[in-house]
């Protein structure tokens, strides 16, 4: 049968009642599912509430009958999705470093501005620079240009270390995720650059 | 504290009593209302005196009055149940129960006194006390918000520190203000250009009115205020140079003003969750109102 934003909702409403709400009202509510293959049962969902001033965004996980999870900025939620999940089961570096870029995206700082970036031309500066600080553009494009890449995972006994690199608001992060084959997960990160010129996130 | 301030809460006509509350213990039945009370006027002072959770409290014990024509345990009076709110009245509550504070009533008491010290502060909140909009220090996010309808609620999330709490409140408290002046953009009656302007207008104020709030302060509490640095050298930066061509204070004033509205539409300023301009976002919450989408699939 297929599934509802009711019965999304229901499932939630435990949890945060704002949220079930924010899910069941279409007028001002987009929801979309992020593919993560390597879950069996659970789903993820990115709900996206127009709220009048600035967009609201929650992340949640759910599988019918199961219990729900809101796993925005909360990464101790996520691995507790996929036990839940009980399906998980990674074998190569490729599902390791596919299962981490969703756990990266779905558990990002959501009030602050972060976002994965794959190669350079995602780190995004402000128009406009003075010439000092289109200096540190060049310097910063010329240092990083061969570092910055897409997520990528080794193996490390029966776990996988993915590395990737997300920038967080004017800094730029190397982040390495230790992931284990039933999808647990333990998150470090490394402040490469601060004070960039990029672009700010909004209140 | 010592700063001077509407007094606000549930019932309205109490504003002149809320500044002279007395100290009541935080349990029921409060001082004066031992006696089995029978009218609901006296469940109304009640609410006044010590608060809606001390009678909502007092209605479940065992000494709950009667009313006619109701059933034992009918709920009798309006009330609402969270705690985390704060509201002036919250504020007030406390101290009329004697109790010690909550962390979140003394962190709105850190607020208060941080917004006391400019012009800009103070009057964001005149606005919340004057339109006794609640404000929620303890919100799980992410991010703050202003949730209308008027008068509407202020939704600090709860990992701010008093000081960006504070200036946050400032910006939050201006979209207030526009939703409770009925000033804000209406997106079912505006068309789509003038619904995305209006925003991007309310936006921008509420963006400056926090700037304002911290230029406002003296050199020395500027001190150590981090808040949104770059937003606020743009602004400085924008004033200096309006001014250094001979314009007027208010014209300098607007043209730093212009400076943060086109942050928002040039690409410095993006949503935080989304990464898009405002005028971009604006525009797609005016189209998904209408123009709804097709069916989901989920």
């Amino acid at each position: 049968m297929a599934i509802t934003r009711e019965d999304i909702a229901a499932a939630i409403a435990p949890l945060r009642e704002d949220i079930a709400a924010a899910i069941r009202d279409r007028q001002s509510t987009d929801i979309e599912r992020i593919d993560c293959p390597a879950l069996s049962r659970y789903r993820v969902y990115m709900v996206t509430v127009f709220a009048p001033h600035a967009p609201i965004v929650h992340y949640v996980g759910y599988a019918e009958g199961g219990t729900a999870f809101v796993l925005s900025e909360d990464p101790a939620a996520f691995t507790a999705m996929a036990a839940a999940d009980g399906g998980v089961d990674i074998t190569t570096e490729a599902e390791a470093a596919a299962y981490v870029e969703v756990f990266l995206a779905v558990t990002r700082p959501l009030s602050r501005l972060s976002y994965l970036v794959k190669s350079i031309e995602d780190v995004s500066f402000r128009p406009g620079l003075e010439p000092e600080e289109a200096a540190a553009r060049r310097r910063f494009e010329r240092e990083y240009r061969s570092v910055i890449r897409p997520p990528s995972a080794r193996k490390t006994g029966d776990s996988f270390e993915v590395t990737a690199f997300r920038v967080i608001e004017q800094s730029l992060e190397r982040v390495t995720v230790r992931v284990t084959r039933h999808g647990a997960l333990a998150i470090d990160a490394e402040v490469l650059e601060q004070d960039l010129p990029l672009v700010i996130g909004g209140e | 504290m010592s700063h001077a301030r509407i007094k606000a809460s549930n019932t309205p006509s109490n504003e002149a009593a809320a500044s002279s509350r007395s100290a009541a213990p935080d349990h029921a039945p409060a001082e004066g209302f031992e006696h089995a009370i029978t009218g609901l006027s006296r469940l109304v002072a009640l609410q006044r005196t010590a608060g809606n959770q001390v009678v909502q409290r007092w209605l479940r014990g065992p000494a709950a009055p009667s009313r006619p024509g109701l059933p034992p345990g009918s709920r009798r009076i309006q009330r609402h149940d969270g705690p985390t709110i704060l509201s002036p009245e919250g504020e007030d509550k406390a101290k009329a129960s004697g109790a010690e504070k909550t962390p979140e009533a003394k962190k709105m008491e850190e607020v208060r006194a941080i917004l006391e010290k400019s012009p800009a502060g103070k009057a964001a909140l005149a606005v919340i006390d004057k339109y006794k909009v609640p404000v929620d220090l303890n919100y799980p996010g992410p991010g703050s918000i202003y949730q209308p309808p008027a008068p509407g609620k202020i939704k600090i999330l709860k990992t701010k520190t008093a000081e960006q709490a504070a200036f946050t409140l400032v910006h939050e408290a201006n979209h207030a203000e526009a939703s409770n002046l009925n000033k804000t953009a209406d997106i079912n009656k505006l068309g789509r250009a003038e619904y995305v302007k209006t925003m991007l207008d309310e936006e921008t104020t509420s963006t400056v009115n926090a700037i304002l709030s911290k230029l406002g302060m003296s050199a020395e509490d500027q001190k150590g205020v981090k808040t949104s640095p770059l937003l606020q050298e743009r602004y400085a930066k924008a004033k200096k140079a309006a001014l250094d061509a001979k314009k007027s204070e208010e014209e300098a004033n607007k043209a730093a003003w212009q400076s943060i509205r086109d942050a928002f539409t040039d690409g410095t300023l993006v949503t935080s969750n989304t990464k898009e301009p405002y005028d971009v976002y604006y525009g797609k919450a005016w189209d998904k109102v209408h123009k709804p989408p097709a069916k989901e699939d989920l």
